[in-house]
Formats: structure tokens, sequence, C-alpha cells
């Protein structure tokens, strides 16, 4: 407690020094700090916006079919003769020119039938969604996104409106809301309409009536994984025990790859400022050697009256630890008020920058090791000047 | 006290070899007054390094209270430094951040004593060389003789077997000499055992006894 005292009172002595030793670690800290919270931040909030769209989607590509093609039918007899599957709808999808009255734009055209509304979680905000009928009759009616609806359209209460998806006319029956869902967000912006995917055979040559992509949901009661294994097991056997002729997809991959990027970023930003930190302890040995000599009078006096090794090495230990953890909470300090600034300035993107805890106890607990690494040679040298030696020093 | 059998210290001084102490022996008993006087360069600084266990000697042995010290780690030296022996310096040495009471508490700090042990001894030691006013004060707010009366204070504080002083008054003008005098003759008065090194023969007269040193060999005179 008294070496703290003296060493705070050290360096209250010599503050524009003190100040600018500390500079080197209070960048070190904030670049950590900061780093890494707006990262968390960041990725946190897509990785929840990801998670909170339903993660028991999954999303089967066949890529080699070996004559065994997968229909529409199978689809609907999986569905009953598994117990761990619950809807399946194909997914396919087209690129189309949409077309309402001068208006003209590129869609993307999505062919699926009535269970992909449940599966992938849409909401309508008027109208109805596709039905059976109009998958059985390939009717041209169509779903728009809400955006589709007000940039090609011009307005949203466009129900019985008529566009034209590559020269044929479909009929809007309903709009989703304006929510976000994931496919969506996914698109960023470009124009989404759903159509029976029987209606998409007709639009498109590539889409045929062999499914290649559909998306399916677990059963009440059953588990992701257990949909997974059952729908893994019946195309082995159906693609003659080819791993490779299919995938399976979850969103947990996902959510998975995205928390391995931001863990990635995160050490590897926390790296880029460690090193800005390490510099900063150099600076701290530096001048704690200018200290030493300075004070090599001080030594001999306080050698002289009693002073062993041990307590000359912890007093100029306790300074330069103290000088590390004064600038490391100064750091902090001004990280706490830049992430309230980006906050501020970020509200407006849904993303919530806050002080990461774990990282200010790394910081923490970095800088004390850097004062203790780059304190103990400066203060050893103090503690091993021979009495008289220091005592004459300077005259 | 003091059990000084030949000792000798040799420096290595570029290419020549200086024998600073030379076969020197000194005896000094409990509660005795001596002065040990010499010019400069004759060794008595070196004397009084080995003496005040601030530097050990090549040859010879030491005992200090009845104690062989020359095998002593640098630790147990501090330790014996600072329970058996207090400095007074010419240069005064007081620890210019520190105010005139911290100072002279230090040796207390080193040696663990209780903070309220420390208070009591430190009022009375600063009280005894007439500064407890000024204790507040650093050491750049006094003039040469209260600092040399603070550093007498920090050295009286510990309660040493020895007082060693080395020229106290070489930094003094002739009437601070004086006070500063008048309190080593006090301590002696009061049972202190004082070793004074200087050059000044008025100052080393005020001793009991004498010894002379010249080119690091020992004569004693006694009066």
């Amino acid at each position: 407690m008294l070496s703290l005292k003296m060493a705070l009172r050290s360096i209250s002595g010599n503050k524009m020094r003190a100040m600018l030793t500390m500079l080197g670690i209070i960048i070190g800290v904030v670049a950590l700090v900061v780093l890494v919270s707006l990262v968390n931040g960041a990725t946190g909030s897509v990785t929840d916006a990801v998670a909170s769209l339903g993660s028991d989607l999954l999303t089967v590509t066949v890529s080699d079919d070996k004559g065994y093609p997968v229909r529409m039918e199978d689809l609907r007899s999986w569905t009953k003769e598994e117990a761990a599957l619950g809807r399946m709808a194909p997914q396919s999808s087209a690129s189309v020119t949409a077309k309402s009255g001068e208006t003209s734009d590129s869609l993307t055209a999505y062919g699926t039938t009535p269970a992909y509304y449940e599966i992938e979680g849409l909401k309508l905000t008027m109208g109805r969604f596709l039905k059976d009928t109009d998958v059985d009759n390939a009717s041209c009616v169509c779903v728009l996104s809400y955006d589709t609806a007000t940039e090609l359209i011009g307005y949203v209460d466009c129900i019985g409106e008529e566009i034209s998806l590559d020269g044929m006319k479909y009929t809007v029956v309903g709009v989703l809301s304006e929510e976000e869902s994931l496919m969506t967000s996914m698109n960023f912006g470009a124009l989404t309409a759903y159509i029976p995917y029987t209606s998409l055979m007709r639009l498109s040559s590539s889409v045929t009536a062999d499914v290649t992509t559909f998306v399916l949901s677990a059963a009440d009661g059953a588990t992701v994984a257990q949909a997974e294994t059952a729908i893994s097991d019946i195309l082995y056997e159906r693609f003659q025990y080819d791993e490779d002729a299919y995938s399976v997809n979850s969103l947990n991959v996902m959510e998975d790859a995205m928390s391995s990027i931001t863990s990635i970023l995160s050490i590897l930003l926390g790296g880029i400022a460690g090193i800005s930190l390490i510099v900063g302890g150099i600076g701290i040995m530096n001048i704690m050697l200018v200290t030493v000599t300075e004070r090599t009078r001080e030594i001999g006096i306080r050698k002289a009256i009693g002073a062993n090794r041990g307590t000359i090495l912890r007093q100029f230990l306790m300074e330069a630890v103290v000088l590390c953890m004064l600038g490391c909470a100064i750091g902090i300090f001004l990280s706490w008020c830049i992430l309230r600034i980006a906050a501020v300035v970020a509200s407006s993107l849904s993303m919530r920058f806050a002080l990461n805890g774990t990282v200010v106890l790394i910081a923490v607990g970095f800088c004390f090791f850097i004062g203790v690494v780059f304190g103990l040679y400066p203060a050893n040298k103090a503690a091993k000047m021979k009495p008289i030696d220091a005592l004459h020093y300077g005259g | 006290m003091i059990d000084l059998r030949d000792v000798s210290k040799v420096y290595q001084v570029g290419d020549e070899r200086v024998r600073a102490l030379d076969h020197a022996s000194v005896h000094v008993y409990p509660q005795e007054f001596v002065s040990i006087i010499g010019p400069s360069g004759s060794g008595k600084s070196t004397l009084m390094n080995i003496i005040g266990c601030l530097d050990t000697a090549d040859a010879g042995l030491y005992m200090l209270d009845g104690i062989p010290i020359e095998d002593y780690t640098e630790n147990q030296l501090a330790k014996v430094r600072n329970r058996k022996i207090g400095f007074v310096f010419q240069s005064f040495n007081l620890i210019a951040k520190l105010s005139a009471w911290e100072n002279v508490e230090l040796p207390l700090i080193y040696q663990g004593v209780k903070r309220a042990e420390r208070v009591q001894r430190v009022n009375e030691a600063l009280d005894r060389v007439g500064l407890l006013k000024r204790a507040k004060h650093l050491p750049t707010e006094l003039s040469g003789g209260q600092q040399q009366r603070v550093a007498i204070a920090r050295a009286l504080v510990t309660k040493p077997s020895l007082i060693l002083a080395d020229e106290p008054t070489g930094n003094l003008d002739s009437h601070t000499t004086k006070d500063i005098m008048s309190i080593f003759h006090e301590l002696h008065a009061q049972g202190n055992t004082i070793v004074l090194i200087t050059h000044d023969n008025d100052v080393a007269h005020q001793a009991k006894r004498i010894i002379h040193i010249l080119d690091g060999r020992l004569t004693e005179v006694t009066e």
C-alpha cells in the first residue's frame, strides 16, 4: 500500500513525462477494446438476425440425381413416411424481366409450393400465399415482396394487379410484410416474387419437374438434427450411396461459420492491438530505465539506510505497473466514450456497440503483464546497484 | 563495538592499483565519541564505507557488535545498516521528493515498524533535533543546517548502535557547524556511540579520541 503511494507520488511528480509514456499503453488499450467491441457488436447483430430467422430450416441441393430425380410427389410422400420430417417445398429460382405499366426491372422469381410459406416463416401484409390448386393448375399468380410491390407497382395495395414476367401475365394475389425475412434480407434489395413451381417450369427452361433444390422443416416435436438425419438417409439410399450427389445445409452451419469469422476477426484485431500494447510497454521500459538512472542517488540513499534489493525492486516495479494500469484505465475510459459515440452514430444500423467485458478484462490483465515484464528489467537494474556506487553517483 | 583488524582495500583505477586501506585496525568501544581525521585521498571514505557496511574489505576481519560481517550477503548488510548504523553524510542525502518527516520515517518503514509506532518515533527524533515544527517541509525548503538536522534525526530514529557521520559539517558555515556539533555532543552525552570522519582539525578535536589516517594507514592519538 505504501509502495503504491510512493509510486503514485513519483509519477505525479513528472506528469508530462508520465502522460507521454502512458500514451503508448492508452492507444494500445483503446485499439484493443474498441476494435474487438466493434467486431463483436457488428457480427453479434448479424448472427442474432440469422438465429432469429428460424434455424429449423434445412436446404437440400441435389447435384447428381443418378437417373432417379426427385419429384414433387416424392416430397409429399417423404413427409408422410418419415415422422421427423415436417413440411417440404421445392425452391427454384429464375431471373426474369418484370413489367408493370411503364416500369420494367429484373426480378428473381422463386418457384415453390404453399408449404414454403411456413418453412421460411414468411408473413403477409395482404392477400394470400400460393395455394395447392395454383400449383396443380400452374396458375399465373404471384406473391410479391413488400419492396417489389412498392418499387415495381408503386404501392402496396396491389392485389389483383397484373404484372408481366418475361412477357407472361401474372396476377398479384399477395404481398409479404415489410418486416425482414431471411430471404428478403439475403437478397439485399433485389426484387422478388413467389410463383407456383409448375408455373416457373413454363417460364424457365432450366427448371423442370426434377426438383434440384428444396427446403424442409423438422416436424413438430422433432429436432433439426433428426430431420437432417432422416432426409440424409433417404437421399443416401436413393442416390446409390453417394454422399457427394446431394448436400443438406442447415442455418446452424451458417451460424457456426459466422461465429468462427467473428472469433478470427477478434483474434486478428486483438493481435494487432496487442502489438501496439507491447510497443507501449517498451516505451515504459525506456522511461523506467531513464528514471532509474536519474534516481541513482536516491537508490543509494535508500540502500544506505537499509532498503534491501527486494524493496528497491518492488518500488520500481510498482511504479512501472502503476504507470501501465493508469494508462489502461484511461484507455478503457476513452474506449467507453468512443463506443458510446459509435453506438449513437450506428443506432440507425441497428447495431449494438458496447464495452465488451471480456476484452476489458483481457486488456487489464495484459497491461498488468506488460507492466511486470517491461518493469522488471529496469527495477532489477536499480535493485542491483551497489550502495556506494549509487551514493557517489553524480557527486 | 567496532573491531577492525588488519583490514585492506585495494581499488583498481585504470592501470594503477590504489591501496586505499593498508592493514588498518580500529577498535571503537560502546558510547565512545571517536573522530577519524585525514586529508582527502587518505582513505577515510573507504574506511567509513567499510565501517558503515556499504562496502566490504578485501582482506582482514570486521566485527560489528561481535558479529563478523564479511560473509554477509547484500541483503544481510542492508539489514545491518538499517538496524545498527545511522548515517549522516556531508551532502545530507535526503530524498528530495519526501518531506522532512517522511525522510525520517523511511528507515522505520524498511524495518517494518507499525504506523502508530513510526509516528511516535519520528516525532520524537525530529523533536530531539528541534525540527518538529518544520516536519512537513521538503528538504529544498530547509537551510543546510536544518537539512543536516533532519539527516541526524533519520540516523537516530532507528536507535542504532552506531552513528556514523561523514564530514557532517563539510557543507556548513562555522555558525551552523557549532549547532550541529552541539547536537552530536548531546547525543554522545545521552549514550550514543559516534564515529565522526572529517578533515577539519577543529571539528575532530571535539571528540574524546582522534584517529589519524594517511595513505591508508592509521595512527591513534588519544587525548
